[in-house]
Order: C-alpha cells, then sequence, then structure tokens
C-alpha cells in the first residue's frame, strides 16, 4: 500500500489494499481521525489497482470510526477492480462515492 | 539450483531476493519453497508430464508476506493471455481462497470479533501468537492450475483442520462491518463454479473463458 496526504483528510492510494496492509492502514487511519477538523475525510483510491475483502473491511473500519466523531467519509473512484468490488458490495450505500 | 531436479520442478527460497513470478515463469511446472539449507524438494506424483499444470508450494510464514495470487495469476497470464475481465476476476477469487487457506485453514482463526480498531487489533494479536508457533508457520499452502480453451480451474488447499463447508455461511457481500466471511461471498460471486473437497482444505474454483 503507497499513499499520499493532502492536508489532513485527504488521502490517494496507490497500489494494492490488502490484508497484509491492515496495521498500516490502521495507523494511517489513527492519524487522519486526530485531526481537530470536522470536514469530510476524503479518500481518494482512483489510483489503487487492487483491493481484497480485508481492504474492504478496512474501509468500513474508517466509516465507524469517523462516525464516533461525526465525520463523513467519501471514496473517490474509477473504473477497474477496486470500484467493482466496492459496487458489489454496495458501498455506495454506506460512502458518498465520486468519480 | 536447477539443474539437479526434474524436468518443471523448480524449488525456490524465499529468502534468496527472487520474485516469485519469476520462480514461476516457464518453464517451470510445481514450484516447490525451499526452506534455506533443507534438501531440494522431489517432484509431485499424478502431475502427467507436459499436460497445461502449474502448481505452487509454499509455507504458510511466506505466502502471508508474499502477494501469492498476484504472481501465480502473472504466471498464468504468461501461458494463457488472459483477457482483461478475466485477469482481476481470477486474481481476486485466488486472493481471497489463500487469504482464506492462511487465516482460516493453516492458522485456525476464527472470523475476528468487534468493530472498527478492535477488530483489527484483535485479529492481530492471535494472528502473530500462531505465526510464533514453528510447526503452524510451516504449514504448506498448495495452488495449482490447470486449463484448457474453454475454462481455467484453480484450487488453494492448505493443511489446517478443515471445516464443513455446508455448515458455515459465507456473510454476505454487503456486510457492513470489518469482521467478515465476506471473502467467501466474493469468491462465489466471481467465480463459475466452486467446489471444496478434502474435508475443507482444498477450494476448487472454476472460471469459464
Amino acid at each position: 500500500m503507497d499513499y499520499s496526504m493532502a492536508g489532513g483528510s485527504s488521502v490517494s492510494f496507490r497500489g494494492r489494499l490488502v490484508f497484509s496492509d491492515r496495521l498500516e492502514f490502521r495507523k494511517l487511519v489513527d492519524r487522519v481521525l486526530r485531526t481537530d477538523t470536522s470536514e469530510p475525510i476524503r479518500l481518494d483510491l482512483r489510483t489503487l489497482d487492487f483491493i481484497d475483502s480485508a481492504g474492504l473491511g478496512m474501509l468500513l473500519v474508517v466509516r465507524e470510526e469517523a462516525e464516533k466523531r461525526h465525520r463523513k467519509v467519501t471514496l473517490t473512484v474509477a473504473p477497474g477492480q477496486v470500484k467493482q468490488l466496492l459496487e458489489l458490495s454496495r458501498f455506495q450505500t454506506m460512502f458518498t462515492m465520486e468519480s | 539450483m536447477t539443474s539437479h531436479c526434474p524436468a518443471g520442478l523448480r524449488p525456490w527460497i524465499a529468502s534468496s531476493g527472487e520474485p516469485l513470478e519469476a520462480a514461476l515463469a516457464p518453464p517451470t511446472v510445481i514450484c516447490v519453497e525451499q526452506e534455506a539449507g533443507a534438501p531440494a524438494p522431489e517432484a509431485a506424483a499424478g502431475i502427467a508430464p507436459g499436460a497445461p499444470w502449474l502448481s505452487l508450494s509454499l509455507i504458510t510464514a511466506t505466502a502471508y508476506h508474499v502477494p501469492v495470487a498476484h504472481a501465480f495469476v502473472t504466471a498464468l497470464d504468461t501461458r494463457l493471455h488472459l483477457h482483461l475481465p478475466e485477469r482481476p476476476r481470477i486474481e481476486t477469487a485466488l486472493h481471497e481462497a489463500v487469504v482464506n487457506a492462511i487465516l482460516h485453514g493453516n492458522l485456525g482463526l476464527p472470523s475476528p470479533t468487534g468493530n472498527g480498531f478492535a477488530a483489527i487489533d484483535g485479529l492481530e494479536r492471535q494472528l502473530q501468537d500462531r505465526l510464533r508457533n514453528d510447526d503452524i508457520r510451516q504449514r504448506r499452502v498448495f495452488v495449482g492450475a490447470h486449463w484448457s480453451a474453454v475454462c481455467v480451474s484453480v484450487c488453494v488447499g492448505d493443511e489446517g483442520m478443515g471445516y464443513d463447508a455446508g455448515a458455515v455461511a459465507a456473510d454476505p457481500l454487503t456486510a457492513t462491518s470489518f469482521p467478515n466471511g465476506r471473502g467467501r461471498s466474493l469468491i462465489g460471486c466471481l467465480s463459475d463454479g466452486v467446489e471444496v473437497v478434502e474435508d475443507g482444505r482444498c477450494t476448487w474454483l472454476e472460471f469459464r473463458r
């Protein structure tokens, strides 16, 4: 998993988000959630090539933890494997999704 | 390294730094992880020479760290020239099956419980505990595939306790929290056929072409 941050609430991911990334992802989310703002958390997945069921679960963790802090999560996606899995899992009903 | 091995059998040492993709490249038919200092593996029985087949055997501790499905499907792509929708479909389903074989098969972990960070943290504690057990970390994960013009069949096996596939319900794809058997649902959704055999220790996935 590679990522870059813009401001305290926006993260762009590259490469793969899979089971083995869970600890690094957890630290990243913790850092994002610590920012003292009510801004929505924006996760840009357009350059993410591959996600697995654990990666989907990790996005749900962001949502759960953000909700505890009264923050929304927006996912930005592009056509491909990631978008296919998000749609199969009906993430559009749980997140704000942008293209 | 391979000169004393039967044709098509390729030992691979994880610590050598050689990418798994390279070890799986043609003319490899059977790739077996060889632990450093251990004797070279012998050919598995029952594979007809020249058959359109590819197989891989890794220890759990390695399979946990290496992108197994990506390497294996890259190797299949080299041989089959998979078309675009086919490759991510096979890779995603295979990846889920391999993760299941590692976590629920060889490591014997149940699906995590709890929500949010607590689910990740709980899973991590159990996982590290199992990986510290030498007998468990040495268990093998097997991946195999054979193919024709109309079908690709892939199997994933483990050396765990097995399970009763008929008695374990997969969580729906639409589960809303981290703990999930969502992987099994994804496998079913992306494959054209799924068969669990050997008392839950081997899963065959079929993909029509």
